[in-house]
């Protein structure tokens, strides 16, 4: 078991094959509420009494009953509004590229050439949908980590290589603007869920040092 | 909270039930990279993609150095035969402006309040089927006037107007006004045959800069500056401006004469006078080409006395009979320029023509070294690069706000228009506005009156429904219903041209250096789109393929076509002739086949003018000989326009046929002690808001207090650095809507003294003061500050970004039309000053 003290959540980080690729998914599934708006399906997913139930530990739902009880058409428009209002709009609070995020003059540049050369060198190519303008997106970043995650045993160089150089100096500090500036508990429920599947990943040493 | 092994489980299950469920968006994804991908391939290559630059006006040739897809630098194109390689700081700065961090990259529509700044981002297939609805809505009901379209600059003009035009509507606001049109008038009164003077500057030895800020600003800024800059190294050219505030380019000169501001148009006069009286002028040229007799105009300026010129604008007497002298002496290899330190008055026409005669004093008009123009203030678009067939018929509904009678010289020679007066007529109700389109301008912020723009735009009765087309979100696009994310110059298509420089005529092309980022597009996309969706015959206009199909037409006169300009970025005819002399320049045969002579004034007629239906004068006969003249309505160079004078009887207003010095009413009724009038000026490395999207330029000017002389500031009891509170009011007196003195708004700013500014004046750099667009356009610690700085943005700390001052100074500003042109009066504001 491993402690965030960032966000008080603590996930499971055992190095076993099932383990290692519940938390590959659960990556996967903040990438993609980071890459883009909610649609109907996964709406529907993520409002199913299962992942409410799964998501209970952790205090938090990634769609309150009001949002639902509002009817689907309404809920995605205003899951799309927050969604515009964190991510999308210039100065957003929660800028989701680091570039951005870091303050960089140009979007992308050195960051998004980073995440393209941390992949290559471990043989993973990138697919940015369609409205991800630059590889330094943390979806992009946390969907590295899941499929380094999900190679087992043999991605965990990558997956050392991805929290160091690309996740860690930006990812923590972006968690938290996102965990203040979120008004919907969809990404809030990422806020805590994200960085506690970053600090499941660390080596014990790394882990102290993010805990501080 | 613990998410133990079990729950751990439990919700990764759900987590992998949610991704894969049907019809969800697709996942950030990798797969496992191909090794023959990457082993044996090179990367990196170079390549240099000739376009032009559009961070301002100018376009100048530049190189794009691409590596892998990414811009990484902007350099000069040598072969662009206007810029000739050299390229401004703004132009170096394009990666900024491309890879804003904080552009907007996708089409977003409203989903609160109009203004509330909550948003929502659609498809362009969500945003083209509302906008095509609403526009072929209001088309059908057959008032395409009250779709209105509000253009910045404007360098795809074909488009938008084959668009417009096609559409029906006449309702096309420019911000011409705001920008040049009485220098543009002037000349046009004057000489006839083009709205922008050239002076051969690199052939020049001497040069009265009257007001205009070419090292830093201007139409023509890089061409101008570099050639002002080669005479003044291989000719050793003297250069003398007259200024309200120190400049780069003031400092740059040999002399500077901090003037007083609205008094250009008298020095030009009192010039004049030494020039006449002392006999300095070229009498030879004047009895040719003038159509005022020489002796007459001296009577005329007999009250204009250096004397007088002192009184009103601080220059000495004697300084201006030694500067008469010295400039009468380089003729013809003299010139004058003038920007809005002498135009953007309320007597900025009268200014414009006073400076643009004393040149013709002196026989420089068209001579090498002199006070040159050219025809064209663009590429040759009516027989070289003509438009592709079909072309639209122009519309027949009329725009009262277009057509703004009241100023008669607005729309005189071509569709100047009066931008200042849109929102205050459209508030009035004079035009119903059903549908406004924003396009590369930020009314917001840059109207004068800012305020009245802002109700305007926000109130959804008045205009029910905005869409604005910026690269970023601008303070319009804010007050917008759609917002469409624009491509920057770097990323679209244009053929292109701006006067040239050299006196020859060229063409040159903007092409994408790398593919449009996020979701932008251009108007060459949107426009046949939302045409062929509108239909009812609009879509025949647009019959080509592509952009590429399109300028290949275009371009098929250029030997080489289109591929050529692809490669080299511009082409000159080597055939063609400097723009030297073009009045003396014989008719041939075939010019005066089937044309008649008026007995009395020597005018050549032939066929008939289309715009005003009387026979079209050709040329005149001088001397015997048959010559093109001048292209007024005496083929001469019109000292004494009737012209003009006509025009303002047609609206009984009074305007005068000669140049004269017309004190500006609301100066003229004095100023307190605490009054002062603010003027407004450009940095190098900015231009309007576009350019404070960038931080590597904001990074070098981000702030804009208010410059004060130390003498003003020791009467208000001011220091250096102190908070003031500037009011500034309407004009008490003149010809100009609500000139009642009312206060037009506050800022809060701190002073800046220097000596480098008149001691009657205020300035503030325009460039500075904005409020949305991120962190980047809208620096600073002013209460309204809605973004914080990045997050880790370690720039932050070693840049002064924090104490900005972000003044908007057009929230100080009326809205203040020369009586003649329209002419935005930005430089006559009067305003309160107190500590605060
Ligand atoms: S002068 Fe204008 S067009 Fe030329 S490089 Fe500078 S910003 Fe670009």
């Amino acid at each position: 078991m491993s402690a965030n003290d960032a966000t008080g959540a603590t996930i499971d980080g055992a190095d076993t094959p099932d383990a290692r690729a519940a938390r590959a998914q659960l990556l996967a599934l903040c990438a993609r509420l980071l890459a883009e708006e909610v649609d109907a399906p996964l709406l529907r997913a993520l409002a199913d009494p299962r992942m409410r139930e799964a998501m209970a530990p952790l205090d938090v739902a990634f769609i309150a009953g009001e949002l639902l009880a509002q009817g689907e058409e309404r809920a995605l428009e205003e899951l799309a509004a927050e969604y515009c209002h964190l991510f999308v709009l210039p100065g957003a609070p929660c800028t989701p590229y680091q570039s951005a995020f870091t303050g960089a003059a140009m979007l992308g540049a050195r960051h998004a050439d980073r995440v393209e050369e941390v992949a290559a060198l471990h043989g993973l190519a990138i697919t940015r949908p369609a409205r991800v303008a630059t590889s330094d997106h943390i979806a992009v970043q946390l969907a590295l980590l899941a499929a380094a995650l999900g190679r087992g045993r043999a991605g965990e160089l990558a997956v050392a290589d991805v929290l160091e150089q690309l996740l860690l100096p930006w990812a923590p500090a972006y968690f938290e603007a996102l965990a203040g500036a979120a008004r919907l508990p969809t990404w809030r429920a990422v806020a805590r869920l994200a960085p506690a599947l970053l600090h499941a990943e660390l080596a014990p040493p790394a882990r102290a040092s993010l805990a501080v | 909270m613990d998410l133990n092994r079990r729950d751990l489980l439990r919700l990764g299950a759900a987590a992998a039930a949610s991704l894969s469920a049907v019809g969800c968006a697709e996942l950030t994804a990798t797969r496992r990279a191909d090794p023959a991908g990457w082993a044996g391939k090179s990367t990196g290559a170079i390549t240099r993609i000739p376009t032009m630059c559009q961070s301002c006006t100018t376009a100048c040739g530049v190189l794009a150095t691409i590596k892998d897809g990414r811009l990484l630098q902007i350099v000069g194109n040598p072969e662009d035969p206007n810029s000739r390689g050299s390229v401004c700081a703004k132009g170096v700065a394009g990666p900024s402006i491309l890879y804003d961090p904080f552009r907007v990259l996708y089409p977003l529509r409203r989903v609160g309040p109009r203004g509330s700044g909550q948003w929502r981002r659609i498809t362009w297939e969500e945003a083209y089927a509302e906008i095509a609805d609403k526009l072929k809505d209001i088309r059908e009901r057959g008032h395409p006037e009250e779709f209105a379209f509000q253009q910045g600059r404007n360098r795809s003009a074909d488009i938008i107007n084959r668009f417009l035009d096609s559409y029906g509507t006449p309702s096309s606001f420019n911000h011409r006004a705001l920008c040049s049109a009485n220098r543009r008038a002037a000349l046009l009164a004057t000489v006839g045959d083009s709205d922008w003077d050239l002076g051969d500057y690199e052939h020049t030895d001497y040069i009265l800069n009257f007001g205009c800020n070419w090292t830093e600003a201007m139409q023509g800024h890089i061409p101008i500056v570099t050639r002002i800059m080669q005479a003044r190294a291989n000719r050793g050219a003297k250069i003398v401006t007259f200024e309200s505030r120190l400049s780069n380019t003031a400092a740059v000169s040999d002399e500077w004469f901090c003037v007083k501001p609205g008094t250009d148009g008298l020095i030009a006069l009192a010039l004049s006078h030494v020039i006449c009286t002392e006999g300095l002028w070229n009498k030879a040229w004047l009895d040719r080409w003038s159509n005022y007799p020489a002796d007459e105009y001296t009577r005329h300026l007999a009250p204009y006395t250096p004397e007088l010129a002192e009184r009103e604008s601080g220059v000495p007497a004697d300084t201006l009979r030694r500067l008469a002298r010295e400039f009468a002496a380089k003729a013809p290899r003299c010139t004058t320029t003038s920007g809005r330190g002498s135009h953007a008055h309320y007597n900025g026409f009268y200014n414009d023509r006073a400076i643009t005669v004393l040149n013709a004093l002196v026989g420089n008009m068209g001579m090498e070294g002199g006070f040159c123009w050219h025809p064209l203030s663009t590429f040759d678009t009516k027989k070289q690069f003509p438009e592709p067939a079909p072309v639209p018929p122009k519309p027949t509904a009329k725009s009262v706000i277009a057509d703004a009678k009241q100023w008669p010289l607005a729309n005189a020679w071509n569709r100047m228009k009066v931008g200042e007066i849109v929102y205050l007529w459209i508030k009035e109700r004079r035009q119903k506005i059903s549908a406004l389109m924003t396009y590369n301008t930020d009314q917001a912020w840059s109207w004068p009156e800012m305020q009245l723009v802002q109700e305007v735009l926000k109130d959804e009765e008045l205009v029910p429904f905005h869409f604005c087309l910026d690269v970023m979100m601008s303070e319009t696009a804010h007050l917008a219903d759609l917002v469409l994310p624009w491509t920057t110059w770097l990323e679209r298509w244009d053929i292109d041209a701006r006067p040239p420089l050299g006196l020859i005529d060229y063409v040159g092309i903007r092409q994408p250096v790398v593919a449009p980022l996020g979701e932008s597009k251009d108007v060459r996309e949107i426009f046949p789109e939302l045409a062929r969706r509108i239909g009812g015959g609009m879509e025949q206009y647009f019959p080509w393929a592509s952009v590429e199909e399109y300028l290949e037409q275009r371009y098929a006169s250029v030997p080489g076509g289109f591929a050529f300009m692809r490669q080299h970025g511009a082409w000159i005819d080597p055939a063609k002739k400097p723009n030297y002399q073009p009045y003396e320049r014989p008719l041939d045969a075939e010019e005066l086949a089937g044309s008649s002579t008026d007995p009395q004034s020597g005018v050549i007629t032939k066929g008939e003018d289309p715009k005003t239906k009387k026979p079209a004068a050709i040329g005149i006969v001088m001397d015997g000989v048959a010559v093109r003249g001048f292209t007024t309505p005496s083929r001469k160079l019109e000292v004494k326009s009737e012209a003009i004078v006509a025009l303002g009887r047609g609206v009984d207003k009074v305007i005068e046929p000669l140049p004269v010095y017309l004190p500006i009413p609301d100066l003229a009724q004095g100023l307190a002690d605490d009054q002062l009038i603010m003027i407004s000026f450009k940095w190098n490395v900015h231009n309007a808001h576009r350019t404070m999207q960038s931080k590597w330029l904001m990074e070098i000017v981000s702030s804009n207090p208010a410059w004060m002389h130390p003498r003003t500031a020791k009467r208000l009891g001011l220091s250096q650095g102190d908070w003031i509170e500037v009011t500034g009011h309407r004009p008490r007196a003149g010809d100009v809507p609500r000139a009642d003195g009312s206060p037009v708004g506050s800022q809060r700013t701190r002073v800046h003294l220097t000596e480098g500014v008149h001691p009657q004046v205020l300035a503030f750099s325009h460039n500075a003061g904005r409020w949305m667009g991120g962190p980047i356009a809208a620096p600073g610690s002013a209460a309204d500050a809605w973004v914080p700085a990045p997050v880790g943005d370690r720039d932050a700390a070693r840049v002064p970004w924090q104490d900005a001052l972000r003044v908007p100074q057009n929230s100080l500003i009326p809205i203040y039309p020369d009586p003649t042109t329209g002419q935005q009066a930005w430089n006559d504001t009067v305003v309160r000053v107190r500590k605060a």
